[in-house]
């Protein structure tokens, strides 16, 4: 027994950990030198003299440890903070029991004492820094909140973990062992101290292995680690915070990890060792990558227009995708169905042409035209697998580009560095892929509106006649240049209701009349009205507008096209009259070639005249008279008179230089009167004419003297032919019929020798008479032709020559205004 | 209407033309034939009817001048006057140089529209006079026996009695008894109505009508 007191007290003196007897009074009984020196006491002696409630910081804390001494008998690593010889006070860990008597009386107390200040400064820099840690990642998160839900979420996760961490009290080796970060310690020289599991998961080494070894030749292989090492010394010189490094792992993988460290140092301020504190971003930042990635593809997508600058951001984009690092965008060819590469990335020319068609036997390519993006082992392609290996190439990616539904292109990329690429890269790919889909669709499709509209511009913009766009309720929304030009006003002031006013007041109701008609119906209207320039000028247009389309709120907009006709009006006009007078003079000439036939017609009456009145006188003289036989010779001599002044009137009718007027008449009655007019001439000439009328023939709006002026030119004409023949043999046919439902034809026959060949009867001057002017024909062409009629040789030959000409029978409205 | 007596004949296609025409010429105590086309006159005619011919120069079928014309080859002495109409001149300056009587204008004044149809029937009667005595002269002339003919033929060549009786190897004596039978037989009282006669007839049988 006395050599075991020898043993413990010598045990008891050599330990490093502080011992101590004590009396529930609290006196000390006993304290070893350790924790002499813990409590920086200069001697046991001091220490013993200490009451043990003045060792306490709290008192109270001694209170509930006499408490639980009294209750439990042994009170095992109870923390207290102590009170130092100096008034310092200090962590200790304490365990004690109580040394009862044989009566159960409390004896005295025995226990140890740890200093535990340092673990403890250890604890509360820990859980600081996991507060700084935590705000970092607080601020992070937020701001990847609005990059990517899913990140959100997993942060959410995290916070979550990292809540309940917090709430517990008693963390620092749940923080160790379980946190997700990072938690090493590292010796001034790099030599790894300390590594937690989550460590030991991220780097692939077991802690066994790390701890003795150096930490940045371990984890920054090659030259990578002198680098590191000299930013190493920067460490040294304070506290880190979220400072980005990438680790590789034991598998060769590059990690990001954010550190945090502190140092430590010893009693004289000499570094002992870095405490660091890593956060793998890696994932984080592939998927802030990806994401930031697809916002900037999104966002430099957004306003291309050119097809192939789109493909090429795309594709470039699709380069940065983790593990993808060469590729081409192949377009859907509509018209061969065949893929067509549009521009490619760090493959030969050759490849990326080749890749699309090379594939196009295999059910992978099928796959991917029936819009499944493919993913394969460059072996798995048979047809491509040489291709691939002289490109180096491990694994392809065949992504769809899909545009409602249908492949409109597709990417196919590949990678040199991995045989297979990880979810979130095939999720970017796919993203990417469905961005340019709709970015494809939306580009041709405003090329195509672009090329349209550019169209629809120059056209507009160019056009010689003015153009309109305008619906019922808005009235003019657009006018053309050209409008301005027509108007002689501004583009603006024709807007809405504002062209009215350019309209002629005289043409402006009817114009809104026929406006107003348009607007219940699909009525294409097409009218001729002036238009009054501000600087006087007034012009003819004609407008001809129609529907284009069907508007929502049931407005159909329409186009106007309207042409300037002011010199086609003038020069019709010019022509009308010019055809008028040239008609009038031909009459008057015509006259004149049948001055002396139509002399005879004059004489013929007024010779029998002459002869009964004198006859009259005669007998009447001679009282030789019976009455009976007088008054028949007056009745006679009246009606001679009559037809001398009806004879008169058709001439003056035929030769006045009248404004032609168009009426409803009776074509037989027409050509009635030119057949009486050409009588004598043909009767001096020996040519029968003979008249086919028809009866039912309709009627027509015509000028009737300018018809009759045709009739007796072509009568005229015909006779001159027919006098090839001989006396007696010379007939002319006059016919009158309706040859179609609304046509009416009036052919003129003779029995000469039929026209020369080649000759032209209708060119001016072109004649076959010493005397004729050659004009005849080509002005009763013209006339036949202002009233809407043809003027054409029907036959001409050996037997004779019809000429023909048609005029539009007159319809119920030119009835009613007749 | 006598067969003999002498007709106006009218041809125009004008039927008023021709009613008018008979009206004035009846009134005027004239006969009046009509016709309303050359065809119609010619198929019709009669060359022995005395009268003369008046035509409208503008029908149908014939005209006035084709009338004419065929009138002439088929050697009808029927005087024509041709109506014409304004600016039908040149037309009518060739008629008459056909033989046509006259021309007249229309509307021709009635007054000397008679006038010539008087005329023209004077010249048809005094033309059918001169034919008549020429046909009797003809007759006379064929009596006259082969002697007889060649003693005329030699007194209207204006041969003395003297020479034709040697040129004939008769007697002076003779050639006298055979003037007196021609002058006889053909009713001349003298040499000069002798000449006059055969000449006349010579130049009828030669010379233009």
């Amino acid at each position: 027994m006395g050599a075991r007191a020898d043993d413990y007290h010598s045990l008891f003196d050599a330990v490093p950990i502080g011992l101590y007897r004590s009396t529930p009074d609290g006196r000390l009984l006993d304290a070893n030198p350790a924790l002499v020196h813990m409590l920086r006491y200069p001697d046991r002696a001091t220490l013993l003299a200490t009451p043990a409630a003045e060792l306490y910081l709290n008192p109270d804390e001694r209170a509930r440890y006499l408490h639980r001494m009294q209750a439990e008998d042994v009170v095992v690593d109870f923390e207290l903070q102590a009170r130092c010889y100096d008034g310092s006070p200090i962590w200790v860990r304490a365990r004690a029991r109580t040394i009862r008597g044989p009566a159960g009386e409390i004896l005295c107390y025995e226990g140890s004492a740890e200093d535990i200040t340092a673990r403890k400064q250890l604890e509360d820099e820990l859980f600081r820094h996991h507060r700084s840690l935590e705000e970092s990642v607080t601020v992070r998160t937020a701001e990847l909140a609005r990059l990517n839900l899913q990140l959100e979420t997993e942060l959410a996760e995290r916070r979550e973990v990292e809540q309940r961490l917090l709430a517990e009290r008693d963390f620092s080796s749940r923080i160790l062992e379980h946190s997700p970060a990072i938690m090493c310690s590292i010796a001034a020289d790099g030599t790894t101290r300390f590594i937690n599991a989550a460590g030991e998961r991220l780097t692939g080494y077991t802690r066994a292995e790390l701890v003795g070894r150096n930490w940045w030749r371990t984890f920054y292989p090659g030259n990578e680690h002198c680098q590191v090492e000299r930013l190493f010394e920067a460490f040294r010189a304070g506290n880190v915070h979220g400072y980005e490094m990438a680790l590789t792992t034991r598998a060769g993988e590059k990690r990001a990890i954010s550190w945090s460290s502190i140092n430590r140092h010893d009693a004289d301020g000499t570094l002992t060792e870095v405490i660091g504190f890593g956060i793998d971003l890696t994932d984080r930042l592939q998927a802030e990558q990806l994401l930031r990635l697809q916002r900037d593809l999104c966002m430099s997508l957004g306003p291309i227009t050119d097809l192939r600058r789109g493909l090429e951001l795309v594709l470039d984009a699709t380069c940065q995708v983790e593990g993808v690092d060469c590729g081409g965008v192949y377009v859907l060819n509509d018209a061969t169905g065949d893929l067509e590469l549009m521009c490619h990335r760090n493959v030969s020319v050759e490849f990326a042409a080749a890749a699309a068609r090379l594939a196009s036997d295999e059910a992978a390519h099928r796959l991917v035209m029936g819009g499944r993006p493919i993913y394969l082992h460059y072996s798995a392609l048979p047809s491509t697998r040489a291709a691939c290996e002289r490109e180096g190439l491990r694994m392809l990616a065949a992504i769809p580009v899909l545009h409602e539904g249908q492949i409109i292109a597709a990417l196919y990329m590949g990678s040199r560095s991995r045989d297979e690429l990880p979810a979130n890269a095939r999720h970017a790919l796919e993203a990417i892929a469905g961005r340019l889909g709709g970015t494809l669709a939306r580009v041709r499709a405003e090329a195509a509106r672009r090329l349209t509209e550019e169209r629809f511009r120059v056209l507009s913009e160019t056009a010689p006649v003015g153009i309109v766009l305008g619906d019922a309720v808005r009235g003019v929304v657009y006018a053309n240049p050209c409008m301005e030009r027509i108007t002689g006003r501004s583009v603006a002031n024709l807007m809405g209701d504002g062209w009215e006013a350019c309209v002629h007041p005289d043409d402006v109701t009817a114009l809104r009349q026929a406006v107003a008609r348009t607007r219940d119906r699909d009525f294409e209207l097409e009218t001729d009205f002036r238009v009054c320039c501000p600087d006087g000028a007034v012009r003819w247009v004609h407008a001809h507008t129609a529907t284009v389309s069907e508007q929502t709120a049931g407005l159909d907009l329409r186009v106007g096209v309207v042409q300037d006709i002011t010199e086609r009006v003038g020069a019709e006009e010019a022509a009308r009259q010019h055809r008028d007078a040239l008609a009038h003079a031909t009459r008057v000439s015509t006259l004149g070639e049948m001055a002396s036939g139509l002399a005879h017609e004059l004489a013929q009456p007024l010779s029998a005249i002459l002869y009964y009145a004198r006859g009259c006188i005669a007998r009447l003289q001679n009282g030789d008279w019976d009455a009976e036989d007088a008054i028949r010779a007056l009745q006679k001599m009246a009606g001679q008179a009559e037809r001398a002044g009806g004879f008169v009137r058709n001439l003056k009718a035929f030769v006045r230089n009248a404004e032609p007027q168009r009426v409803v008449a009776d074509i037989n009655a027409i050509v009635g009167e030119a057949v009486r007019l050409v009588a004598p001439e043909a009767r001096a000439r020996g040519v029968v004419v003979a008249l086919d009328l028809q009866a039912t023939v309709p009627s027509v709006v015509v000028d009737r003297i300018q018809i009759e002026q045709v009739c007796i030119n072509l009568i005229r004409n015909a006779m001159d032919a027919a006098s090839a023949k001989p006396r007696g043999a010379r007939d002319v046919s006059v016919q009158t019929a309706r040859t179609a439902a609304r046509t009416v034809t009036v052919r003129v026959g003779d029995n000469g020798p039929g026209l020369p060949p080649n000759s032209n009867v209708f060119e001016p001057f072109f004649t076959t008479k010493p005397d004729g002017t050659g004009l005849g024909l080509p002005i009763a062409r013209s006339i036949v032709e202002a009233h809407e009629g043809k003027l054409f040789i029907e036959v001409t030959g050996e037997r004779g020559t019809t000429f023909a000409f048609t005029l539009p029978a007159a319809g119920e409205a030119d009835h009613e205004a007749g | 209407m006598r067969p003999d007596e002498p007709t106006v004949f009218v041809v125009d296609d004008d039927e008023a033309m021709c009613e008018a025409l008979t009206w004035l010429l009846e009134s005027q105590g004239l006969s009046v034939a009509t016709y309303n086309s050359a065809e119609d006159f010619l198929s019709a005619y009669d060359p022995a009817r005395p009268g003369c011919l008046v035509v409208d120069v503008r029908m149908r079928g014939l005209s006035g001048l084709e009338l004419q014309a065929r009138l002439v080859e088929q050697g009808c002495p029927l005087p024509i006057i041709i109506l014409t109409g304004h600016g039908d001149v040149p037309m009518a300056v060739r008629a008459v140089k056909a033989g046509a009587f006259d021309f007249l204008e229309k509307p021709v004044d009635d007054q000397r529209l008679l006038e010539r149809i008087r005329a023209a029937l004077a010249l048809d009667a005094e033309r059918r006079q001169a034919a008549l005595a020429r046909q009797l002269a003809l007759m006379r002339l064929q009596t006259l026996t082969a002697r007889e003919q060649q003693v005329l033929d030699l007194v209207v060549a204006g041969k003395p009695s003297k020479l034709i009786a040697f040129e004939l190897g008769i007697a002076e004596k003779t050639v006298e008894v055979h003037r007196q039978r021609v002058m006889q037989k053909l009713e001349v009282r003298g040499v000069v109505e002798l000449v006059h006669l055969v000449l006349s007839l010579e130049r009828r049988d030669h010379g233009p009508t």
